[in-house]
């Protein structure tokens, strides 16, 4: 199963060796310790993860190389898989015990299909971190089009039916009353087409990644980030139901782990000044300098496309009913398709709220 | 040079006043204070309020004084204490005998000139506690903030005492090595509202009422109440009028917003010296900078005379943020309710600026002000994330939400504008019969024990 972009710790840890200076008695320790670090991964138990090379693989790599997963007791054997159908397809015949996804209907309609289940967000589409853009022409931001409440009577040219990105339109008009039935939509396989709909007038909108709506908008088009209207979960952690079953101490395991991984994450990645501004964490420039290694895409493009990750790592289960809810209206899912039969938030404890006490004050 | 030489020579005085502190802060007692701080606090609260020969500010009135960004020197009734101690554009003065035509005519040996008795941050972040742990440790004095903060002042204090300051014939920045003295007011890790303490600091004068609230945010624009816009801009003449100085902290200046303590690190020259907090606020396993906390200052008598100081304004509509709990509209919730319990607002220094501006504009201030309703409000934080001079555009588009939402409670306004309103003292008179309310006893029985 392991192909050429699978990277693990101890594999890592090997290669960490070989960059060392060759000072005979250093580097008998260096391979005493190595011998020591493989003797100690030999009690580990593996653990096979599924991604693909994108943003969105940076906590499950920074869980890797921090030893998060070792501290588990955990050998992660992450796998670069080319797509995520193929990801999802591993995980199901149980080649793979975990994979990360996007949470798209195709995906949903799979996971249901093959008893996988979520048991961790990995990123969101979130204020502040967009991850998609609605880009208006000039001639539809000159007519009137400005904003979300003006969607209805448009035409909205979208890369897939079953894009994360659809289900966040239709929350965006859900929160702000809008009846999307009036909006017509055009699916156009690929960005390029897409934005030969919308300079040829055939559509008065886009849907595309933030990175390349940014790119995009040069004939004065308006762009309107989704995540500045709603936030959703865009990607997740998923197993199967069978490794669930007889797994469950490994997937706790990895759940210690991925959750230190996600802290790990918004502590270099997500904090922000008063302003929003963001400060690089300790580690930021180390965490760089691995994903860009590990994802093939250069430094600045990751820098552009900073992820949003609960810091906490816990399922929004509520959000994610919504989702499933969404993909059965739509025809993606069974009527009898439930939420629980596609997630199990027991893993990420949840995402209940402490009630606040309503005490009396207290002397300090 | 020469104006390098000046704030060498105004770092040694600061040294030398802390060494002698003890002896000279006696003006509680009606003796002398040193001709140096009779001359800041005529400056900061007007010299008609600070008796010329003790330095004694008026035991009457409370005067605030505005020193940039949400920073306050606040006198109560004599009482002098700093809300917040960072300054924007910390530049280099000029030599003696030149104008300061300086953005900010401002230094941080003021802030220790002025001898206040305490700090208090509403939050760690480097535009509201650079200048904290050097003024506390000068001048022997508590900094009340969350645990965290004082993690991160405790890391000041070790960075600047090691700083070999050769830029500055290695004086030493502060007096020792010891950790300040910073009093946690809040549990560590805790979420926000669940605790609502007292601060002994100023009684029997006055009870200082403190809770944990949320950071400004960032969260997706509210369907429910009308989105005005902010237009961030600053006034086009301000390069001209305020080009940028040499920054005291050793950065290049930072564009029009210039000295922010996070500039671009230069080799230090005399005078400049890093008086910033580390990390802006936040360290590893400790991060102090969002974690704001929520103050009302409450007289013990005179109509139980009060403000509130929140310098920053949360999105707890959502209960959005970064602390335990969060997010929770039901702990944002518990919060107004808070705000809702209070002794009676008389005055609201509080945050006009949010991060979440661009998204839902001022509506996160006007949100926290139709719960306290203050008679008067005084809008803060007018000189970061906001850019310089665009303090009208704020008023403007808290004027329009005001109007748009139909909000059902209008203070008064006091609103200020960069630069001109730095130092301008705000004088009030805690006896004036306006203050009083039926109210205000029960409350303060309740929340001041």
């Amino acid at each position: 199963m392991r192909r050429s972009g699978e990277i693990s710790e101890r594999r890592r840890k090997r290669g960490k060796l070989a960059g060392l200076p060759s000072l005979v008695p250093l580097f008998a320790l260096v391979l005493g310790l190595a011998g020591a670090a493989r003797a100690a991964a030999a009690a580990l138990d593996a653990v096979r993860i599924g991604i693909v090379r994108s943003p969105a693989a940076a906590v499950m790599l920074i869980a890797a190389e921090q030893g998060y997963f070792r501290d588990a007791g955990l050998e992660a054997r992450i796998e670069f898989l080319p797509s995520e159908a193929s990801i999802a397809e591993a995980v199901a015949t149980r080649k793979l015990d975990i994979g990360a996804a996007t949470l798209t209907g195709s995906f949903f309609k799979y996971a249901y299909r093959h008893g996988l289940k979520l048991i961790a967000p990995e990123t969101a589409d979130h204020t502040g971190f967009p991850v998609d853009a609605l880009l208006i022409s000039r001639t539809a931001r000159d007519a009137g089009f400005r904003g979300v409440r003006d969607l209805p009577g448009r035409r909205i040219a979208g890369l897939q039916p079953d894009s994360a990105s659809r289900y966040g339109l239709a929350k965006i008009g859900e929160r702000f009353h809008v009846d999307l039935r009036d909006t017509r939509m055009v699916w156009s396989g690929t960005a390029a087409r897409a934005l030969e709909a919308l300079h040829g007038g055939m559509v008065d909108a886009v849907i595309l990644p933030y990175r390349d709506a940014t790119r995009a908008a040069n004939k004065g088009e308006a762009l309107l980030r989704l995540s500045d209207f709603a936030v959703w979960e865009e990607t997740a952690v998923f197993t199967s139901g069978d490794t669930i079953r007889t797994q469950h101490r490994l997937l706790e395991r990895f759940m210690e782990a991925y959750q230190r991984g996600t802290a790990e994450y918004a502590a270099n990645f997500l904090e922000s000044d008063d302003g929003g501004d963001q400060i690089p964490g300790p580690r930021y420039s180390r965490y760089m300098e691995l994903l860009a290694r590990e994802t093939h895409i250069e430094p600045a493009m990751l820098a552009a496309d900073r992820r949003y990750v609960d810091r906490r790592g816990r399922l929004d289960a509520e959000e994610l009913a919504r989702q499933v809810k969404f993909w059965q209206q739509e025809g993606w899912l069974p009527r009898g398709a439930t939420a629980s039969d596609l997630m199990d938030v027991s893993f990420s404890d949840g995402a209940s709220s402490p009630t606040p006490a309503s005490g009396a004050p207290s002397r300090h | 040079m020469n104006a390098t030489r000046a704030v060498l020579a105004t770092l040694l005085l600061a040294s030398s006043i802390g060494s002698v502190q003890a002896d000279d802060d006696r003006d509680d007692h009606g003796r002398r204070a040193s001709a140096s701080t009779i001359a800041v606090r005529q400056r900061f609260f007007g010299a008609e309020n600070v008796d010329s020969r003790t330095g004694v500010v008026d035991r009457e009135r409370v005067i605030f004084a505005w020193t940039t960004n949400a920073t306050l020197a606040v006198s109560i009734r004599g009482r002098i204490v700093l809300l917040d101690t960072y300054l924007n554009r910390l530049e280099l003065p000029p030599p003696p005998g030149v104008s300061d035509l300086r953005r900010t005519p401002i230094d941080v040996s003021d802030l220790v000139n002025l001898h206040p008795e305490a700090i208090f941050l509403g939050h760690g972040h480097g535009d509201h506690a650079d200048n904290a742990a050097y003024i506390a440790k000068w001048l022997n004095i508590p900094i009340y903030a969350s645990p965290e903060t004082c993690d991160v002042m405790q890391v000041d204090v070790k960075r600047m005492y090691n700083d070999p300051n050769t830029a500055n014939r290695g004086v030493r920045i502060i007096p020792n090595g010891n950790p300040v003295n910073c009093v946690p007011v809040v549990s560590r890790g805790s979420v926000p509202g669940t605790e609502i303490n007292n601060i002994p600091q100023l009684e029997p004068l006055a009870c200082i009422i403190v809770f944990k609230h949320i950071h400004s945010g960032t969260v997706p624009t509210d369907p429910d109440v009308p989105f005005v816009p902010v237009v961030n801009s600053s006034d086009p003449r301000e390069t001209q009028i305020y080009p940028p100085g040499t920054c005291v902290t050793p950065t290049q200046p930072n564009g029009i917003q210039g000295c922010g303590g996070n500039g671009t690190p230069t080799t230090p020259v005399p005078g400049q010296v890093d008086l910033t907090t580390t990390g802006f606020g936040t360290i590893p396993g400790s991060p102090g900078g969002a974690i704001s906390l929520f103050y009302q200052f409450v007289l013990r008598d005179d109509h139980h005379f009060n403000f509130v100081w929140h310098n920053t304004t949360g999105p707890l509509k959502e209960g959005a943020g970064s602390d335990p709990g969060l997010p929770s509209p039901a702990v944002g919730a518990h919060l107004f309710s808070i705000m809702d319990s209070l002794p009676p607002t008389d005055i609201e220094l509080g945050s006009i600026v949010s991060a979440g501006y661009a998204t839902n504009g001022v509506r996160d201030p006007v949100m926290y002000q139709q719960h306290l309703k203050p008679q008067i409000y005084i809008p803060l934080h007018m000189t970061n994330v906001a850019v310089l001079s665009s303090s009208l555009e704020f008023k403007k588009s808290y004027l329009q939400t005001l109007d748009a939402e139909k909000a059902p409670y209008r203070p008064e306004l006091r609103w200020m504008v960069d630069p001109n309103d730095y130092l301008r003292p705000m004088v009030y008179d805690p006896s004036d019969k306006r203050w009083a309310n039926p109210l205000k006893d029960s409350r303060v029985r309740q929340f001041c024990r």
